[in-house]
């Protein structure tokens, strides 16, 4: 009953981007300033947040620098993206992503009695320091779409402390933390963004992870997103987070999980205030 | 427009999302799980007599000092330790050699015991043949001391088919927070009927609240008593057994009990005396029946039949579990096996409760 009412939802989401298309083409496109899931980066000095969103921050040299602040300070993190394209406005982008996180705090504030404990109190939390780097290639069309093709690879470089501590066996978060307890994990990803109007955006990837465990774990997930712009400062986000996969011992092979928020900028560049004048 | 859209499917998705970890077990299918042993044992076909027994089994966990019996901080069980514990476990049930056998606090797929399908376990391990299944615990993830994923609740494992399985869901504990009833255990009786020389019986297995103060346990425990009292008036033969988290009428230590070491905060702290005292007299309601244990034996050496201790170094100091029938036990068949003198074999390290057995005629 439930997978089809999302089968619903979604025909319906698609016939209204379909829909919503026609209504691009017909208006002029403005300049994506908005980040997306692709291989550009944030323009110099731009600075966009989000509630569940990453801290993002446009350098020079076609660099963005990403962290998670909601959870900076029990879980440091941070992610380089940097640009290797040198024209702009190519249609072609080449990007690669490089980051890290160490969970250990986070884990260790989950080791407790009582509700949001995920893990048992009488279990020391290991030391955690994982590495991801991965592979970005954008391929821009209409002005303002694009498909990207991601690869990642992710590992814990102290993987050898973790021991029987326990993994967290559920589909969205098994695969985002299955990097701690085993040797690596890949995840592969095509995804599409763009905008259908200049209010409206939609963003979204189907996503494969591998999990080299005793069951060779495999999750797909598939993320769609629209967004609706209130101005080049505020934005709100809002989709579903479909995941499907052989976890190890989590009853649901399919899970959908919604997703809502809010996105604004810090900061703009002079460009940018131009812009925004003009509008 | 666009905005109300976005609202709107948000707000969609969140109310089909309102059991997210599918702890809800009424609302799930099927709600009773049936068994059956890799190999099935061939049994007496016409049987004079059957013997059952009830057993709370402490999801294979032995007497591994876990977190909310306040001796030790457990929480995940391995799954080599749990394997070890079913083994014996299965030792103590193959000399009790039961026709029927009523568990509880049965797991079959938790993270704290290593994800061992505990019913299959037994079937596969023991003379019983056929098993049913209803979870009084049931979540994709527990997110309270690291619990995790659980499925655990009554079974019924019987040497004969059993026919019929339902499970009947008894009322939450009222008191609890909105969060910590959603992920907390759900109640219930599970029932199947089997047939042995053209009689049918309806058997009964249950485990009602152990931890309320708000009299959820009191109304639990009459909504068993008026099922069984409509089967009775019915004609209908039952045979019910659990583990009531009740102590008898008439018993003369019924509270500060020795092995009660949980902090006077602690969740898992029993109930004071004067709400003991009080629920002696809920188990007066089955006066009516025949009882594996006679009230008026009972009474002659309350020691002798108690089936619970939470301290694995000290001794079986109340009586929790129970067998009714309104039909005829063999008198003097009772018998809480609580170790080498009574029942003939060790059980202390292999649950926090004692098994009982008895004998019933079949008409």
């Amino acid at each position: 009953m439930k997978s089809a009412f999302i089968f619903a939802l979604f025909t319906f989401i698609c016939i209204q981007a379909t829909y919503s298309q026609k209504e691009a083409n017909s208006n002029d496109s403005t300049k994506v300033i908005w980040n997306n899931s692709t291989a550009k980066t944030l323009a110099p000095s731009r600075i966009e947040y989000g509630i569940f969103s990453p801290l993002s921050i446009g350098l020079k040299h076609n660099m963005e620098l990403s962290v998670l602040p909601l959870t900076f300070f029990v879980m440091p993190n941070a992610q380089l993206k940097k640009n290797w394209t040198k024209d702009n406005e190519s249609q072609w982008q080449l990007a690669t992503e490089h980051g890290f996180t160490m969970p250990t705090l986070l884990m260790s504030l989950m080791a407790t009695e009582g509700t949001i404990a995920l893990y048992p109190p009488n279990e020391k939390a290991p030391p955690v320091f994982t590495i991801k780097n991965s592979i970005i290639g954008s391929y821009f069309y209409l002005e303002d779409h694009a498909v990207t093709f991601k690869a990642g690879f992710e590992f814990n470089l102290l993987g050898g402390q973790y021991g029987n501590f326990p993994e967290v066996e559920l589909l969205y978060i098994y695969p985002r933390t299955a990097s701690y307890s085993n040797p690596f994990t890949l995840d592969v990803s095509v995804g599409l963004a763009g905008n259908f109007t200049q209010k409206m955006g939609y963003d979204g990837a189907l996503t494969l992870f591998y999990i080299p465990n005793s069951t060779n774990t495999m999750v797909f997930e598939f993320n769609p997103k629209l967004y609706y712009t209130f101005s080049n400062k505020l934005r709100m986000a809002a989709g579903v987070n479909l995941t499907a996969g052989n976890v190890p011992h989590e009853k649901q092979a399919f899970r959908a999980l919604p997703f809502a928020d809010l996105q604004w900028t810090m900061f703009q560049n002079r460009s940018e205030k131009r812009h925004s004048k003009q509008e | 427009m666009k905005l109300h859209l976005i609202i709107s499917i948000l707000g969609i998705l969140m109310f089909t999302s309102c059991d997210p970890f599918h702890t809800k077990v009424e609302d799930q299918e099927p709600q009773v799980q049936s068994y059956k042993a890799n190999s099935i044992n061939i049994t007496s076909l016409l049987p004079t007599s059957l013997k059952v027994a009830t057993w709370n089994i402490k999801f294979g966990a032995g007497r591994i000092d876990v977190f909310f019996d306040c001796y030790g901080d457990r929480v995940l069980i391995t799954e080599q330790e749990v394997l070890d514990n079913m083994a014996a476990l299965c030792l103590k049930i193959k000399q009790m050699n039961p026709d029927i056998i009523f568990l509880q606090e049965v797991d079959v797929d938790s993270k704290r015991s290593g994800y061992v399908d505990q019913v299959q376990y037994i079937l596969d391990h023991s003379d019983l043949n056929y098993g049913v299944y209803a979870a009084q615990w049931l979540a994709d993830y527990v997110p309270n001391h690291g619990i995790g994923q659980m499925n655990s609740g009554n079974a019924i494992l019987s040497k004969y088919p059993l026919n019929s399985a339902q499970r009947i869901a008894l009322p939450l504990i009222t008191e609890q927070s909105a969060l910590e009833k959603y992920f907390y255990l759900r109640r219930n009786i599970l029932t199947a009927n089997i047939m042995i020389s053209s009689q049918t019986i309806e058997l009964l297995a249950t485990h009602t609240s152990a931890y309320s103060n708000d009299g959820t346990k009191t109304t639990q425990i009459q909504i068993i008593k008026d099922r069984i009292a409509g089967l009775n008036a019915n004609g209908q033969s039952f045979i019910i057994g659990g583990d009531f988290n009740n102590i008898p009428p008439g018993t003369i230590k019924y509270c500060n009990f020795d092995d009660d070491v949980c902090a006077d905060d602690s969740p898992f702290k029993l109930a004071s005396c004067e709400v003991l005292a009080k629920d002696l007299d809920v188990m007066k309601i089955f006066s009516e029946y025949n009882a594996a244990i006679p009230q008026d034996v009972y009474m002659q050496n309350q020691d002798l039949y108690a089936s619970f201790t939470s301290n694995k170094d000290g001794f079986w100091n109340r009586k929790l579990d129970y067998i009714f029938t309104n039909d005829s036990l063999i008198d003097g068949s009772g018998m809480v096996h609580q170790g080498v003198s009574t029942g003939g074999m060790e059980t202390m390290p292999l649950s926090d409760h004692a098994p009982i057995s008895t004998i019933y005629l079949l008409k």
